[in-house]
């Protein structure tokens, strides 16, 4: 579903501090399926996936979704597009504070001018989902952590995007609500969403969550290991 | 076109939201607003009420005034003189004019006493101008007195009160009869204090002028078109020192503004690196700061503009009376008329629109253009 | 009522342009029936000037330059000069007569 040829990204080119956060990496997502990138910090996961998602451009390298090349399309395009593919979930959750809970789920459908009440309607569908049904009217920053991350996936859940992307989605968390959060994220792969998960957290590898599993190192690939075929190897849960 | 409409309206309950997230500190900057406008807004159209009214009232006065100079002063003019005008071509009539000041010590007002064309009151008497009796708490009937040139007090009755709704024109008038006047005053029958003309044709007033002027040398005319453009001079907006300051405060302001936003703090900056990652593009951003700018401002415009028009001419302008007042212990009550100039409320709305909302949006403009990638990367 | 529905940041930002536009609006189509009513009360003032021979507004009291603005003469103090502004408050709105072209 989503092509990555030769693709690189080089932060502050031809300057001092230049930095390659990837390198000539090519991969492909598969609809429907569970993907994690694996590696410790600065091993590029986060810019990766930013790439697959359209959050950035490629220095070098293409970019294609569903077979159509999405690097150099205007940004007006890119946006509409990432709006109605992909949902993001942040690391540090990112959610607006000083609003609810509610505002900061429909924040992503305002530019795609449906009408108001449907985006509410299906906002605090979302919600109840989660879990946060009676929440919708709290402030953000009065969330737990758990909390705060669960609004996250409803906020990007509210386009209806076949993509998730999900960035270190249990960082901060401890276990018992990591594992609330894995669940949440296992009910939308059984419902025919594609998930894509960087993580250096050995608990979502311990999970039957993860389908296939691309390990970074300095902003390469190392291995791609499918796990439906290849027996998960604990030795590879590096923390 | 459906869903355009219903973007923009999501825009705008986002922005409200957010401008709602600091209640406090956002109406307090509305309200400076708002008052900037309505200050800005007062005077413009008190100037222009002012400018209207002073040329309205005075559309009867006389078409030229000729007043003598001695050694470059104000002289009294003999009665011949007069008559060497009226003889002049295009002089319809002459008349010697009495009038002059006095200094009412015991209430500290600035006084003008004056012999009026028609109607002068009996000997001993006077009729006030409704200002001054009210200062010195005088009704008809009541003993106005007052120390001549000698020093002798005279005891003037009131007989009448000059109708309060002439006050613009008449605040400290005392009008009486001739030989009051100069026996008040000490000046000799057959001089008078200047001339008051009507020419026949008002086409050939310039001509007169300069008849009279060839005739005596040692006068100053002053025509009726000057006089109303000394009056135009007061009153325009442009020339006013509250004006200037008020532009100053206008740019003070604008800068505060400016200030907000450009100094987007590293939270705002995020933000808006937030909504580009949630799908919200450029265009979204910088229309959602637009009508934030937008909003505020047409409604501080409107709200300002109406306050200030009740407040000028439904109230009085009390704002502005100690200014008109400075020193003076009399000023006179008087309401202006109002008139729509459309043009003026449209400069004026763009005065103080525009410039808010380039500064709301400017500044903004290299964030909102980010990648949002950024956002990732904290 | 669902076109403008307050509890959404719009309906109550469309309510408020709205009542402000509207109240402004008002006070300009008033604007007729006060000026004709300020035109019946000026007609006493216009009287009087033509009655008396009147040239100036009665409202800078303080000194004679500023009482009589069209009368003063060549003398008084900085009657054309530009900055003739500070001896008086009322100075400050009192520009200099420009002399006829």
């Amino acid at each position: 579903m989503i092509e990555l040829v030769g693709v690189g990204k080089t932060f502050n080119p031809g300057r001092d501090n230049e930095f390659h956060a990837v390198r000539e990496v090519s991969l492909s997502i598969e609809a429907g399926r569970v993907t994690a990138l694996r590696g410790p910090s600065g091993s590029g996961k986060t810019t990766l996936l930013g790439l697959i998602g359209g959050l950035t451009r490629p220095s070098v390298g293409r970019v294609r979704l569903q077979g159509r090349d999405i690097s150099a399309l205007p940004e007006r395009f890119l946006t509409a597009l990432r709006r109605d593919t992909f949902g993001f979930v942040f690391q540090q959750f990112q959610l607006i504070r000083d609003l609810s809970v509610l505002d900061n789920v429909m924040l992503p459908a305002v530019p795609t001018g449906r009408p108001h009440a449907d985006i509410r309607t299906r906002a605090l569908r979302l919600l109840d989902e989660v879990g946060l049904g009676r929440r919708a009217a709290a402030r953000v920053q009065w969330l737990s952590g758990g909390e705060a991350q669960r609004a996250a996936i409803a906020r990007a859940l509210i386009n209806d995007p076949p993509v998730i992307l999900a960035d270190e989605p249990t960082a901060h968390l401890d276990n018992v609500l990591s594992r609330q959060i894995l669940e949440i994220l296992a009910d939308l792969r059984r419902r025919g969403r594609t998930l894509v998960i960087a993580s250096h957290d050995p608990l979502v590898f311990e999970t039957d969550l993860v389908e296939r599993v691309i390990d970074l190192r300095d902003g390469r690939v190392l291995t791609v290991h499918d796990r439906s075929t290849v027996p998960m190897d604990k030795s590879a849960c590096r923390p | 076109m459906n869903a355009w409409i219903e973007r923009q309206r999501g825009l705008i309950d986002t922005t409200v939201a957010n401008l709602r997230r600091r209640k406090a500190r956002n109406l307090g900057l509305f309200m400076a607003y708002v008052l900037l406008v309505f200050l800005l807004a007062s005077v413009v159209l008190f100037g222009d009420g002012m400018r209207r009214e002073a040329r309205l009232l005075l559309e009867g006065a006389p078409e030229l005034v000729v007043q003598r100079l001695t050694a470059g002063r104000h002289d009294l003019m003999p009665a011949q003189w007069l008559q060497r005008i009226a003889g002049l071509r295009g002089v319809a009539a002459v008349e010697g004019r009495l009038w002059g000041y006095h200094h009412d010590a015991a209430v500290g007002a600035n006084l003008t006493l004056q012999v009026p064309k028609e109607a002068a009151p009996a000997a001993g008497r006077v009729h006030l101008g409704a200002t001054l009796a009210r200062l010195r708490g005088l009704a008809p009937g009541d003993v106005l007195s007052l120390r001549d040139h000698a020093g002798q007090p005279h005891a003037f009755v009131v007989e009448a009160l000059l109708d309060s709704r002439s006050e613009l024109v008449s605040a400290d008038l005392v009008l009486l009869g001739e030989a009051d006047f100069r026996a008040f005053f000490g000046i000799a029958a057959g001089l008078y204090t200047d001339a008051a003309l009507r020419v026949v044709n008002p086409l050939e007033t310039r001509t007169v002028a300069e008849k009279v002027l060839a005739r005596l040398p040692a006068t100053r005319v002053i025509s009726r078109e000057e006089m109303r453009r000394t009056y135009d001079a007061v009153f325009n907006w442009r020339q006013g020192l509250p004006l200037m300051a008020l532009s100053v405060l206008l740019a003070a302001f604008a800068l505060l503004a400016w200030d907000k936003a450009s100094g987007l703090s590293a939270e705002e900056r995020r933000e808006i690196g937030i909504l580009k990652a949630l799908g919200w593009d450029s265009g979204d951003v910088l229309a959602m700061k637009l009508w934030e700018g937008a909003l505020l401002s047409l409604l501080a415009f409107l709200l300002g503009y109406t306050l200030a028009w009740l407040h000028v001419f439904y109230a009085g302008a009390p704002l502005f009376e100690p200014v008109l007042k400075g020193w003076s212990v009399l000023y006179p009550r008087f309401a202006l008329a109002p008139e729509v100039d459309s043009s003026r409320i449209v400069s004026l709305a763009l005065l103080t629109v525009l410039p808010y909302v380039a500064a709301t949006l400017v500044p903004v403009w290299r964030a909102a253009t980010l990648d949002p990638d950024a956002v990732m990367r904290e | 009522m669902a076109l403008f529905p307050t509890r959404r940041g719009s309906g109550l930002a469309a309510w408020l342009l709205a009542g402000s536009l509207a109240c402004l609006l008002l006070v300009l189509l008033d604007a007729s029936r006060l000026a004709e009513a300020r035109a019946r009360e000026r007609a006493q003032g216009r009287a009087l000037v033509a009655r008396v021979g009147l040239t100036d507004l009665a409202l800078f009291n303080e000194a004679r330059y500023t009482r009589h603005l069209s009368q003063a003469d060549r003398h008084a103090a900085f009657q054309d000069h530009p900055g003739a502004l500070e001896h008086f408050p009322a100075g400050s709105l009192a520009a200099p007569a420009r002399p006829s072209p």
